[in-house]
């Protein structure tokens, strides 16, 4: 199985605060290849961040660690036992990121230049400060940034937003990662600029062979974007699948609380939007069932005792959810567009 | 249409900023509309095109720099102190971020019951304690809550609060601004749909002010759409969204996301150069020239007048005289 570019394998991310131990990410296990793009989709405090973070130990001081018994294969290799020089390398080299607010991400005070520059010189010693200027500058074209030769001298707060995640695109590229993960990239942006921002990285995804992983809570964005959607919940995987399997047969109930509590064009006005009852689980409780059962419109009893089993729909469709089993009543997705 | 009652005329309204080296920051640069009752006005536009300070503005947060506002009929100008009571009473604001605009060192009981202590004096503790507990059932919450502090709450639980507040002196109207910019998108349907059920219980009128644009045609009876402090659409839900005729609404909503893999929105959508021009230097004739595909040489001089294009539906754009 190690063909995969990346494979993660019972992922679990634990976060140790005075109250206890709160359990963000609850075994997860998912595989990129080269050339696609994965979006894992979910609310706040899912665990999508903290899975991507995960990825490349990408914790700095805080006190998250990384559960033992996970495995993360970045080209067969090891990641949880990585040590810090095999880690450097990796982060950048192997995997780049674009972070959700380029405001707080970037140094106010250092040019966007210098930035760009400083992970090219730090992977590749015998590149020359001006050699790295020069690369920083055909970056920051590739990305759409017009007169880039003067843009490599000004600061953050001289650029606008979405200029901004531009520049945090040109650093994710610029050590030619085989992996880059978007996490949020256009949530602090318009929808104008969030449409230009994704139109640019659809062009690096035909461009280059990369993988992307794009983390998201936004469904509108995701169909344009990723080829295959996993859909996360209170730290785990409820349902996997290309998106047009998500789209067409979407199986687990919380898929079609999300689907359906976005209006589309065709949702009717001003009637009630379908919504989810409640709130997420506090995720320093032990769950012992289904994370979603006690918002699910169609919990059974068996919901709340066992987690169920993913079950394999086709090939790369999977769900978690006791309605699959053959004792289940047989239910229907509701409707797009909601009640009344 | 001529038997809906006007709530709110706006004329020329105008909110200009003093910025550094003696510049002016045009937030708002003559907008005119009505507001009528029992309706959701949306307002939608980019971040900085001035919707919140349209808002504000509307409310007396900011007193304008130039243009009326007509309130049922009165001046805010003229309103004398019972004017401005029963103004302040009537009308009301919920804020984008709920975390921010509740005082964490106040219970929840307080929080909703500050306003009854100005506007309903002669209530006794007891009669505000109701009062409380009834506005917390109407946001869906018990009255446990009004013990709790705002930290102890969940998101979508701070912004029903803020909710409450607002709704605790009994407002006519209420000014929404982004009130689920700050939430996820199953607790944003939860909002949106209380911000229904309570309009048609109470009969009250919404501004809806988001850049949420699918919510606002969701929620909105009339949108208005604002670039750079200026109104350059406005109409009925339908006509706007249906068949909107100027270039930038035609824009911005060629790049609301639609969830479906078969369609691609951001193949479809009309493309816009650059982004949007700071207010404090702001293009010279129609705002919108330097991004628009279609400007002419007109467009850079001569700032168009919004212009009547169906009955209700108006834009400010050169293209609609030939």
């Amino acid at each position: 199985m190690s063909e995969h570019l990346l494979e993660v394998k019972d992922l679990a991310v634990s976060f140790s605060s005075y109250a206890g131990k709160i359990r963000a990410v609850r075994g997860v296990s998912f595989h990129l290849d080269a050339g696609e793009t994965l979006a894992i989709v979910g609310e706040s405090g899912c665990g999508k961040t903290v899975t991507v973070k995960a990825l490349m130990k990408l914790y700095g001081n805080s006190a998250a660690f990384i559960e033992e018994g996970s495995s993360i294969l970045f080209k067969g290799q090891e990641v949880v036992t990585m040590n810090n020089k095999e880690l450097s390398k990796l982060r950048g080299e192997g995997i780049g990121m674009i972070f959700q607010d380029p405001m707080t991400s970037l140094n106010p005070t250092l040019t966007v230049g210098y930035q760009i520059a400083e992970g090219i010189r730090f992977h590749d010693k015998s590149v020359t400060k001006a050699e790295a200027e020069k690369r920083a500058a055909e970056l920051l074209a590739l990305v759409g940034i017009p007169s880039p030769e003067e843009r490599i001298k000004q600061y953050p707060h001289q650029l606008s937003g979405g200029m901004r995640q531009r520049v945090m695109i040109a650093i994710a590229i610029a050590c030619n990662a085989d992996i880059i993960i978007c996490d949020e990239p256009t949530t602090a942006l318009d929808v104008t600029i969030q449409a230009q921002v994704l139109e640019l990285l659809n062009e690096l995804k035909e461009k280059t062979n990369k993988a992307f992983i794009l983390v998201t809570h936004d469904l509108g964005i995701v169909f344009d974007f990723a080829d295959r959607i996993q859909v996360m919940y209170a730290g785990v995987i409820l349902e996997r699948g290309t998106k047009y399997e998500l789209f067409d047969d979407p199986h687990h109930p919380y898929t079609w609380a999300l689907l359906n509590s976005v209006p589309s064009k065709q949702s009717q006005r001003k009637g009630s939007l379908y919504s989810i009852q409640g709130t997420p689980p506090d995720l320093m409780m032990d769950i012992k069932g289904c994370p979603f059962a006690d918002r699910c419109d169609y919990c059974m009893p068996i919901c709340k005792e066992r987690m169920p089993q993913e079950i394999a729909i086709t090939e790369s469709h999977g769900v978690s959810c006791w309605l699959e089993h053959s004792m289940a009543p047989k239910v229907k997705a509701p409707a797009a567009g909601g009640e009344e | 249409m001529e038997d809906k009652k006007v709530l709110f005329e706006v004329k020329d309204l105008k909110m200009y900023f003093p910025a550094r080296g003696g510049k002016t920051v045009k937030a708002v640069d003559g907008v005119s509309f009505n507001i009528y009752e029992g309706e959701t006005f949306g307002v939608v536009g980019e971040s900085g095109c001035g919707k919140t300070t349209v808002g504000r503005t509307l409310l007396g947060v900011y007193q304008a720099t130039a243009g009326d506002i007509i309130y049922k009929g009165k001046n805010v100008r003229d309103f004398n102190g019972d004017d401005k009571m029963s103004f302040s009473k009537n009308c009301q604001m919920i804020f984008q971020d709920p975390a921010a605009c509740l005082d964490p060192r106040m219970s929840i009981g307080t929080i909703v019951s500050e306003g009854l202590n100005v506007h309903y004096k002669s209530m006794t503790r007891e009669q505000k304690e109701e009062r409380v507990n009834q506005v917390l059932s109407y946001v869906g919450l018990t009255s446990d809550y009004a013990s709790r502090f705002a930290h102890e709450l969940s998101g979508g639980q701070r912004q029903r609060i803020g909710i409450a507040r607002a709704l605790a002196i009994e407002p006519s109207f209420i000014v929404c601004d982004e009130p689920i910019a700050a939430l996820d998108v199953s607790i944003q349907a939860q909002v949106v749909n209380l911000l229904t059920r309570l309009q048609k219980e109470l009969g009250l009128t919404y501004m809806f002010i988001s850049h949420d644009l699918s919510m606002v045609r969701h929620i909105s009876d009339r949108i208005a759409v604002m670039y750079l402090g200026s109104l350059v659409e406005l109409g009925d839900n339908k006509s706007i969204y249906g068949h909107p005729v100027h270039p930038y609404t035609q824009a911005l909503f060629s790049a609301i996301p639609e969830p479906d893999p078969y369609h691609s929105w951001l193949k479809n959508r009309v493309h816009l150069q650059g982004e949007i021009p700071s207010p404090i230097n702001a293009p010279a004739g129609c705002k919108f020239c330097t991004r628009c595909p279609k400007a002419t040489d007109r467009c850079k001089v001569e700032a168009p007048a919004l212009r009547e294009v169906e009955p209700g539906h108006y834009a400010a754009c050169h293209m609609l005289d030939i």
